[in-house]
């Protein structure tokens, strides 16, 4: 399947696919409403890790094998057919048990009162993730990769 | 090929899932002694404290069980299981046939001696059934001192659940601290402390002797002569794997049922997970019973597919806990105490958050993180890949560990993820 990969090597910690990601997933999904308009503001489903020159952003990695969905104790997150796996934020009751099993650290949670996980959906409907077309550097891309 | 399973909870979903992975055709029953689709048992705190809805009780859409072609035989017992026959006999006479037998029974709560409980209502907080009885009654306002034995995962959510429909909750417990399970005594204070501000009050060291009543529940007095009123009584005094369909059978067991790694028993046509069964232990290297829902899941999904023909083996798993408190949250893994002298434990104490790491040979065998909870994914990766920790143990420490702190081969992998790394599973 498809999936987003960082290219650490020209990222430069501009934090655009946090922001742009919180834009996708908005109701607008245009930038100027959701920052300065619309009331519940989602977090971003992308982090990005920096230390000194280093940085890359980070999302789900969408497992073959997800253990989250194993072992989500409300049956909130799924994978579906496309193997993009999601997470039903009406189910979610913020237990934290696939943050506790994620290999990856790569599950979010919601800021402020909403008790609630937050994850890459692949901004699914969209031809490409709103962090990799926002990406001014191409420093984050949706690609096959296959079996390496 | 008929399938059936004893049991409609993490473990038997697991296994439809399984199942229906492999084999699309042969004939799934699934028997539970509960009247509901499977619902998940974490989420009975939440529903009584009015977090959340009945409707959402549920772990699968309402079709789940057409879509996979299921027969769900709800509010049946089995009586026994004839593997000569290969059939499951239901208490009220009917015998189902089976080529593949999965016991998923789960666990059932531990009653402690104490003299005159047989005489009074008390309740377990296991099963949705319990908590709809402690609501009706609070609800009908015949409760104003709840009190509960055992500070363990169990009792400690009937106490913040109850706790916060405005009632003030005593906790008994037998042992010096409060979830004994998963914390060691810092830990535990610090939990114990964030509980009792909301109004729950904790009796440590001490059992209950016997219980008092007249016409009603009048209360319970203690292994040292106090004297505790109380109008609802909630027994959370562990659980125990339920083990009695097998008891006869020639198949090995010691608490739970012994497992290999294809989650089969001694019996080839029979296999077993969840709660019920001895898995693999990763850490302590032994078949043992390890009652979590996310390891539940995982025995029924691979016992599942072994079922269908596929052989799959299970990798194992250790304890792994998720649990919060009043919005304080707690996450466990592993051990968390030294266990052969060798081990080496790190931690970093501060006013709203600890992180304990307990290593041995540089090689994360546990860990206990309160009040943050971010990244926590990475410890548990650590441990069930027994990594060498050795260049970045201080950096695990810290706080907002992630996989910048990861030597630069480890990040690569990890950032590459999905098809190349398999997903370890969880524990």
């Amino acid at each position: 399947m498809k999936r987003i990969y960082a290219r650490e090597e020209y990222c430069v910690g501009c934090r655009l696919c946090e922001i742009f990601c919180v834009v996708g997933h908005s109701k607008s999904k245009d930038i100027i409403k959701t920052y300065k308009k619309e009331p519940d503001r989602p977090a971003p489903r992308v982090a990005v890790w920096e230390d000194g020159p280093l940085s890359f952003a980070f999302q789900c990695r969408h497992c073959d094998q997800p253990s989250c969905v194993e072992a989500c104790i409300t049956g909130a997150l799924s994978k579906n057919e496309e193997g993009t796996v999601l997470c039903n934020e009406d189910k979610c009751v913020g237990c934290w048990t696939c943050i506790t099993v994620c290999p990856f650290g790569a599950i979010q949670r919601e800021e402020g009162e909403k008790k609630k996980i937050v994850k890459c959906n692949l901004c699914s409907g969209e031809p490409e993730p709103y962090c990799v077309s926002h990406c001014p550097n191409r420093a984050i891309v949706y690609e096959e990769r296959g079996v390496e | 090929m008929k399938y059936v399973i004893i049991g409609n909870s993490a473990a038997s979903v697991g296994a439809v899932e399984g199942i229906r992975k492999v084999d699309p055709e042969g004939i799934i029953t699934v028997i539970s002694e509960e009247s509901y689709p499977a619902y998940s048992r974490p989420l009975i705190s939440y529903y009584l404290a009015g977090k959340v809805k009945e409707e959402d009780m549920y772990i699968r859409d309402p079709d789940f069980y057409e879509n996979n072609r299921v027969e769900l035989l709800l509010d049946k017992k089995v009586s026994r299981i004839e593997p000569e026959q290969n059939t499951v006999k239901l208490e009220e006479g009917q015998s189902i046939e089976y080529d593949r037998l999965l016991l998923a029974s789960g666990s059932s709560p531990f009653l402690p001696p104490i003299k005159g409980i047989e005489k009074q209502e008390y309740h377990f907080f296991n099963y949705f059934d319990d908590i709809k009885e402690i609501q009706q009654k609070i609800q009908l306002n015949q409760v104003t001192r709840p009190l509960i034995i055992g500070a363990g995962l169990v009792g400690m959510k009937a106490a913040e659940a109850i706790s916060l429909l405005g009632l003030p909750v005593t906790v008994i417990e037998l042992g010096p601290h409060i979830l004994g399970s998963i914390l060691s005594d810092v830990p535990a204070r610090m939990v114990q402390r964030k509980m009792e501000e909301h109004g729950v009050r904790f009796i440590f060291e001490k059992t209950v002797k016997e219980i008092t009543w007249g016409e009603e529940l009048q209360g319970v007095v203690l292994s040292d002569g106090q004297g505790v009123l109380t109008d609802l009584l909630i027994v959370a005094a562990g659980v125990r794997p339920r083990i009695e369909l097998v008891e006869e059978l020639p198949l090995s067991k010691n608490q739970g049922v012994k497992v290999n790694e294809y989650m089969q028993t001694d019996l080839e046509n029979i296999y077993a997970a969840g709660d019920v069964a001895e898995g693999w232990d990763l850490l302590q290297e032994e078949n043992r019973v390890i009652p979590i829902w996310p390891g539940a899941y995982r025995q029924g999904h691979v016992a599942g597919m072994n079922m269908a023909g596929l052989k799959t083996k299970d990798s194992g798993g250790f304890a792994v806990n998720s649990i919060g408190f009043f919005g304080f949250s707690i996450i466990t893994a592993g051990v968390f105490e030294a266990r052969e002298g060798n081990e080496e434990i790190l931690c970093r104490e501060e006013p709203d958050s600890y992180l304990q790491l307990v290593f041995r040979d540089n090689r994360l065998l546990g860990f206990i993180k309160l009040g943050e909870v971010g990244q926590a994914g990475i410890f548990t990766w650590l441990i069930k890949e027994g990594i060498d920790c050795n260049s970045f143990k201080e950096k695990i420490l810290r706080p907002g560990f992630c996989l910048l702190d990861l030597p630069e081969e480890l990040r690569r992998d990890r950032m590459r993820g999905g098809e190349t790394i398999e997903s370890p599973g969880c524990a």
